[in-house]
């Protein structure tokens, strides 16, 4: 209910409660101000937003809109006031606009004009820190006004800076001191906010002025997140990388969002079409690599068949290439053998969410989650792999007073802002799920109307439960029965609870029996189909979700239609005027399995590079080595297209038009900012190509243009057109009218009712033995993204990390008596690497963890190719491992 | 330090903690490793810490010394002729620049009113006040506190 | 310490008490009596009105009314609530809170659980600063003994209220003694103060509502709760009822702490502390936040409504007497140095301000800057400074230049 307030002897309505800075700003007011921004706790320390209420001089950006407020925005008391202020603010400062990168971008400078004071240089030796990887703060530039200390706090719940000293000798300080000596991660939320040139990224320091320069929307690549950014360039260069204030990142980024795209640029990058020659690559024309493919391809299909041909499509590239070239693979070549990385991350979400639900994606939103009661956070390292969920999570608990559960082997960064952490030995996520939900049912505590009115099978489900006792799940899982039950009544007493979770737990031999335990849970207890709950998995790489959604997968069509339903299959044979296989098509592994059989004679890659990725690596690069023909399409000379006979360069996502599908179901815009690099080409002009050479014409003109194809023959895209691309949707989106979907089966399930699908606790596939005494688990790290192709050549990110480390816990590492720092060989049934080992107790005794982004100690050698058998999941979580010193 | 840390648990003891560590520590400051375990114990970060360490003056001793002395020259004592005192002190204990005397043990503080006004000029050593102060008194508190 | 009662005084308030040097001494004094008698009888109403119509104010320096914060915290639904006792006592010439806290620690923790149990907070805080090692140490040992006598705690008198009652300690800093930046500090962080409203009785520790007082203003409590209001409105005047402690030193006979009734004269506080040491110049009273007060103005009533009414204030009541021989604007360059050393740093005026006086000053003194330019500034950092650390130059500049 709005209430009057007085302004400036004019009457008006607001909400009571708002702040009265904003209050005046919206009504026109210009009121000068530092130290106040909305994202951020009002602080009141700048003092430059006076205005008077009731008579009296006060901050506004303090004040609350009340009753009976009379305020005076100004008068001659208040701008000497505000002048004056002003004047004491600049005295010290190093106002040397001239020689300032940021001149005319900087809000004192603003403010100086509005307010007629001269500024001037001065010199004062307040030390520039310049120890951070990224950014340069100088203190002699820097207002104090809190900006960065809290958006680092209570945006990103780092809390990485502090003021230190006091008095005039006030300055911002990471760590000891220095920001090299500091636990900041760099991802630069304290630059966007900062409002002078205090605090800087490098990469601005190095040109002069930065005005004029030009600024592009697009979407990051770095995660599933699906962060918009905008990007500021100059003279043809990056100048840097801002968050955008929307959905669904709201300003912030990742270290690798802000300062990683320098690594796409690189002079390496693949500039022209390389053909192999007696094991030598030449450089050739499009058109001799592009004939060559098609011949090669036509004449194999002709002799072997074509589901002798596989390809692999990406998620990284878009929703148009990745339709473009499963429409390739399935009209042209005539198979269904494509499938994409998608595989090796949440296949068992998919196939799991899909039998309870009926559909396999996120259940809710990314923003949802900050207003949850109670959030579960599983198997998933969400700071380092989803650093900006993270902060949605984090603020949760520090902003509402959300209780957060993680239940990781790992001690994860999370944990420090958790109620409850639950340290699960690795592959046992079956065994803990039913244990909550036997207590939860023991207790009575479960939705007994939901379970009613919404889903089927619990009879049958609850007596599978009812075994796993907390005793017997403490035996299993060696989380102490105490905290399954207290983890089991927070959740199900929460208003609303959320589930996150990611690979840790689909990437394993039970990884659909996991997913289908997370969805037992949450129809357990009521937290599927509303606001602030849901099931929610978070998908790897940026755009994995609409890489899915438009049919890389080799046993559906675009929209999740399988391809063995008639009618279905049926509406894309009209559509593309081809007959189409109905046999599902072969997975990752098993294509490359197929290869070392022999039956599968050519492989074509586009954007992948499995030859890093996959598990079991000498097995799948002795697959790529003997693959009668290997065509790599990529944007740099990849692990893979090392084994290719054919590589084609492609442009990267800064020099095309095209849409993503972020974790959450969102479509959003991918933007052309630069011309094509060399001689470079969009992926799917190049598969357009090819299939046109092969007899299948296949020609658009935009990307709008497929994009408008896919909506036609894919239901939950139908809705979807590139006029509508500013409304950031969620599918489904049905029709033109349709708004997209925040949450997913809000009054009925996609499949109708929901399923309880009961599910027993089966071991890992390989356990801990004598000879392998530890568990080896394999994940990603913040600073590097995927297989390395573009964060390890980004200048920035390399200077955190770049090289391959082992954590060991520090009992482990005294056994095998190993230090930190030392050089150790970490050996498996299926091979052996060398890297330095970290000491720490982040795993728990007896498991092992590396990032597998490293080529030099590929952590994937070591890793099990054993398959989910209902998704063809391998089992990247759990490996034996053994770890001794190895003497250099 | 452990020990100390393990009476605290929540956040709000920091300066508690500090307090406490420094009292059982011959030199009054921290190190590095220190203030990282403090961070860690109270789950926030170490830049933190050092803001509340450089924040209270009692806390911001950033040389090894064995005593504080805290001479007071706050206008009650500076009336009664604290100024002579903090020259004769200096000199006497031989302080270099950074105000550190008597062979590296001895810090010499010039602080606020330490509410000793009654028996002004006064000082306090370490834990101990010494009040209506003049050189050769001064001398001899010093003598007995080495 | 010499300790004082000036000879008007009919019955002291504060220092009426025998030494406590322990906690059955301070029993068979009556100790605790009102504290039994009122929570047995479950009698938080009276406590709140009692103090309420006593119109005690805070003798921490700003002279809020007690009645308004206690009635305002105990209305607030909460399911916390914090009392805290500021004895961060830092003001320059201040040392009444010390004697109090080695001398009377049991009526000390006797009245805070007396406002405790009126409120409904179930947990209390002394701040003390971390100078006060020996208050420290005999405020510990007090504490010890009114848990083991069962004064605090659990179930205090068999009832089912239940208080504790924590000593934090300073670690150097002025600006704690403000009353939201020692909630900053108690919550164990950087003391720069928070802006107000919301004032700590809505949001105060962690964000609940909270009771501040100052030492000597608990002091109060026990005997007005005790005598009733109206007998500690015949003390004093009326608008500043009751005795205040005046800590005198500097140019003085016998520096010590006199009880006096508000409204006493300057004269007469300098009469009992055996006269001046040389001939009287003027005093600063009030500390550093405090001003000057001349020969003219020794007879005019020393209290909260007569000073304001001159443009003075009383604040923590410390008295600096200074002689012919003393320099005047020595003492102003000390204080203006102890306001940047004290500077919090937080907010823009204080922090710039402070070191550009300074300068002003100097220029004044030398003559090259007018009067009007530091008048100007004074009021500037007066009217915008976030606490009353910066504004405080005002009354020390005003007063200094009216001679
Ligand atoms: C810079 C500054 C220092 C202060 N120092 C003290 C102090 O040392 N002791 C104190 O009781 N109040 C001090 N105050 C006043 C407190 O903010 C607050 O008004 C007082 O604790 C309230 O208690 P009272 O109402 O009982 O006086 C100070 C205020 C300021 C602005
Ligand atoms: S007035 Fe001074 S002490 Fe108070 S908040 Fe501002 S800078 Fe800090
Ligand atoms: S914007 Fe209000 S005080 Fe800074």
């Amino acid at each position: 209910m709005g209430i009057k307030v007085k302004v400036d002897g004019k009457e008006y309505t607001a909400e009571r409660e708002t702040n009265l800075l904003e209050f005046l700003r919206s009504i026109g007011k210009d009121i000068p101000s530092l130290c106040y921004h909305p994202k951020i706790s009002e602080t009141g320390s700048c003092r430059l937003c006076l205005v008077k209420v009731n008579g009296k001089v006060v901050t506004s950006c303090t004040q609350k809109v009340a009753d009976s407020l009379e305020v005076t925005t100004n008068d001659e008391e208040i701008s000497i006031l505000r002048k004056g202020v002003f004047e004491l603010l600049v005295h010290n400062l190093n106002a040397d606009c001239d020689s300032c990168s940021i001149d005319g971008l900087c809000e004192v400078q603003d403010l100086a004009q509005k307010l007629d004071v001269s500024l001037t240089g001065k010199k004062v030796d307040g030390l520039i820190d310049a120890t951070s990887p990224v950014l340069q703060y100088d203190p002699n530039k820097c207002v104090k006004c809190y900006r960065c200390i809290k958006a680092c706090q209570e945006i990103q719940g780092k809390g990485v800076l502090s003021f230190i000293n006091r008095g005039g000798e006030v300055r911002v300080a990471a760590g000891f001191g220095s920001w090299e000596t500091s636990e900041c991660d760099g991802c630069g939320e304290c630059i966007q906010i900062c409002p002078t040139g205090a605090l800087v990224e490098k990469s601005v320091l190095k040109t002069q002025k930065m005005l004029p320069f030009e600024k592009f929307r697009t979407t990051c690549i770095y995660c599933g997140v699906g962060c918009q950014i905008d990007v500021w360039v100059k003279g043809g260069k990056i100048l840097k990388v801002e968050g955008a204030d929307e959905i669904p990142n709201r300003g912030s980024l990742c270290v690798k969002g802000r300062f990683g795209f320098d690594g796409v640029f690189k002079p390496d990058r693949l500039k022209y079409p390389l053909i192999k020659e007696n094991g030598i690559f030449k450089q050739s024309s499009w058109d001799e690599a592009l004939n060559l493919i098609a011949q090669k391809l036509s004449k194999i299909k002709d002799k072997y068949g074509a589901d002798s041909i596989c390809g692999l499509s990406s998620a990284k590239c878009t929703n148009e290439e990745n339709y473009i070239f499963q429409k390739f693979m399935r009209a042209t070549i005539g198979t269904n053998n494509v499938d994409h990385c998608a595989r090796l991350c949440h296949a068992s979400t998919v196939a799991g969410l899909m039998m309870s639900f009926g559909s396999g994606a996120m259940t809710n939103s990314i923003d949802e989650l900050e207003q949850s009661d109670v959030i579960l956070v599983t198997g998933s390292n969400t700071t380092e792999a989803h650093p900006v969920i993270s902060a949605f999570i984090k603020r949760a608990v520090i902003k509402n007073g959300a209780k957060l559960i993680v239940v990781d082997p790992r001690r994860i960064d999370l944990t420090r802002f958790a109620t409850l952490h639950l340290q699960q030995k690795n592959g046992t996520d079956v065994a803990w799920l039913n244990g909550m939900m036997n207590v939860i049912l023991n207790e009575g505590l479960e939705d007994r109307e939901f379970i009613k009115e919404r889903t089927e099978g619990f009879e049958e489900f609850r007596s599978v439960v009812n075994e796993y006792t907390p005793e017997k799940v403490e035996k299993i899982t060696g989380i102490k029965k105490e905290l399954i039950v207290e983890a089991a009544r927070l959740f199900a007493k929460a208003k609303s609870a959320s589930i996150v979770f990611a690979m840790g737990i689909t990437q394993h031999t039970t990884g659909t029996d996991n997913v289908l335990s997370i969805a037992n849970l949450a129809m357990l207890t009521g937290n599927v189909g509303k606001l602030y709950s849901g099931v929610n998995p978070l998908r790897g790489q940026n755009n994995v979700q609409g890489a899915g959604d438009v049919g890389a997968l080799p046993n559906v069509l675009p929209g999740y239609q399988k391809v063995n339903d008639e009618n279905r299959r049926k509406k894309f044979e009209e559509a593309w005027g081809v007959s189409l296989s109905g046999k599902s098509g072969l997975t990752v592994i098993e294509m490359m399995n197929a290869i070392l059989e022999d039956k599968v004679k050519a492989l074509f890659v586009m954007g992948e590079n499995p030859a890093l990725s996959d598990p079991n690596l000498k097995h799948v690069r002795e697959a790529l080595e003997s693959v009668d023909f290997l065509v790599v399409q990529d944007i740099y000379l990849s692990e893979t297209a090392e084994y290719a006979d054919v590589v084609l360069p492609a442009c990267s996502f800064l020099e095309k038009e095209g849409t993503f599908t972020n974790t959450e179901r969102r479509i959003l815009k991918v933007n052309k900012i630069f011309e094509p690099l060399g001689d470079s080409r969009t992926d799917w002009q190049i598969i357009c190509d090819i299939s046109t050479l092969m007899g299948y014409e296949m020609r658009y003109k935009s990307a709008s243009e497929i994009m408008d194809e896919i909506a036609s023959v894919t239901p939950i895209y139908g809705g979807f057109s590139y006029n509508r691309l500013d409304e950031k949707l969620q599918w489904p989106i049905w029709s033109k009218e349709h708004k997209g979907t925040k949450f997913l089966h809000k009054d009925g399930f996609t499949r109708g009712k929901g399923k309880f699908v009961p599910v027993d606790y089966i071991n890992p596939a390989e356990m801990p033995n004598d000879d392998y005494p530890l568990i080896l688990s394999t994940g990603r790290i913040l600073y590097h993204y995927h297989t390395g192709t573009i964060s390890r050549r980004s200048d920035y990110l390399t200077e955190y990390i770049n090289e391959p480390f082992i954590e060991v816990h520090p009992e482990d590492a005294k056994e095998c008596g190993v230090k930190s720092g030392d050089l150790v060989r970490v050996t498996t049934n299926r091979g052996s690497i060398v890297l330095k080992a970290l000491v720490c107790n982040v795993v728990f005794k007896g498991s092992v963890f590396i990032p597998f982004h490293f080529k030099e100690a590929a952590a994937n050698l070591l890793t099990n190719d054993a398959l989910d058998p209902i998704a063809k999941i391998p089992e990247f979580k759990v490996a034996s491992a053994k770890c001794r010193v190895e003497k250099v | 330090m452990e020990e100390i840390l393990n009476r605290y648990r929540d956040r709000s003891y920091l300066i508690e903690a500090i307090h406490d560590i420094l009292d059982e520590k011959d030199e009054k400051s921290l190190t590095d490793d220190e203030i990282k375990k403090i961070a860690r114990h109270f789950k926030i970060n170490t830049a933190e810490v050092l803001g509340v360490l450089t924040f209270y003056t009692m806390f911001s001793v950033k040389w090894k010394v064995k005593h504080t002395i805290r001479i007071c020259n706050s206008p009650a004592c500076y009336i009664k002729g604290a100024k002579e005192l903090v020259t004769f002190l200096k000199n006497y204990l031989g302080c270099d620049k950074n105000n550190i005397g008597g062979n590296g043990s001895f810090l010499v503080e010039e602080v606020e009113c330490l509410g000793l006004c009654d028996v002004a000029p006064a000082v306090m050593i370490d834990d101990k006040v010494f009040g209506n102060l003049n050189k050769e008194k001064l001398k001899k508190i010093i003598e007995e506190n080495k | 310490m010499k300790i004082k009662v000036e000879n008007s005084l009919s019955s002291p308030v504060i220092l009426s008490f025998s030494k406590e040097d322990t906690i059955s001494a301070y029993v068979s004094n009556g100790g605790f009596e009102v504290l039994d008698d009122f929570i047995i009888n479950g009698k938080k109403k009276e406590i709140l009105s009692e103090v309420t119509k006593s119109d005690l104010k805070g003798r921490g320096g700003a002279a809020f009314k007690v009645g308004i914060k206690w009635n305002a915290v105990a209305k607030i639904e909460s399911d916390k609530k914090f009392v805290v006792c500021n004895a961060d006592e830092g003001e320059p010439g201040t040392f009444k809170d010390r004697w109090l806290l080695e001398n009377r620690p049991f009526l000390i923790i006797e009245a805070i659980t007396l406002c405790a149990y009126a409120v409904g907070a179930s947990k209390g805080y002394i701040y003390i600063r971390g100078e006060y090692k020996n208050s420290i140490k005999t405020f510990k040992n007090a504490l010890t003994q009114a848990y083991e006598e069962g004064f605090l705690g659990k179930n205090i008198f068999n009832s089912n209220f239940n208080f504790d009652l924590e000593i934090r300690q300073g670690a150097g800093s002025y600006v704690c003694g403000e009353e939201t930046a020692l909630l900053e500090s108690i919550e164990g962080k950087r003391a720069q103060p928070r802006f107000k409203p919301p004032f700590p009785v809505e949001k105060g520790l962690w964000g609940y509502p909270t009771v501040i007082n100052n030492v000597e203003t608990f002091a109060n409590v026990v005997n007005i709760i005790k005598n009733g209001a109206n007998w500690f409105k015949q003390l004093g005047t009326e608008n500043s009822p009751g005795t205040k402690l005046f800590p005198v030193s500097g140019r003085i006979q016998e520096p010590c702490l006199v009880e006096a009734n508000l409204g006493v004269s300057l004269e007469k506080l300098i009469e009992e502390a055996g006269g001046v040491d040389g001939e009287f110049q003027c005093a600063l009273v009030g500390g550093a936040a405090g001003n000057f007060i001349y020969e003219k103005e020794l007879n005019y009533p020393l209290s909260y409504e007569t000073l304001k009414e001159k443009g003075m204030v009383l604040g923590s009541g410390a008295v600096l007497i200074l002689n012919r021989n003393d320099k005047k604007e020595e003492i102003v360059e000390k204080i203006l140095e102890f306001f940047i050393n004290e500077s919090c740093g937080k907010c823009t005026p204080c922090r710039e301000g402070y070191p550009i006086l300074l300068e002003k000053f100097n220029g004044y003194l030398n003559g090259s800057v007018s009067m009007d330019e530091v008048l100007k500034l004074s009021e500037l950092m007066f009217k915008t400074s976030l606490c009353a650390l910066g504004q405080s130059s005002k009354f020390l500049f005003e007063s200094y230049f009216k001679v």
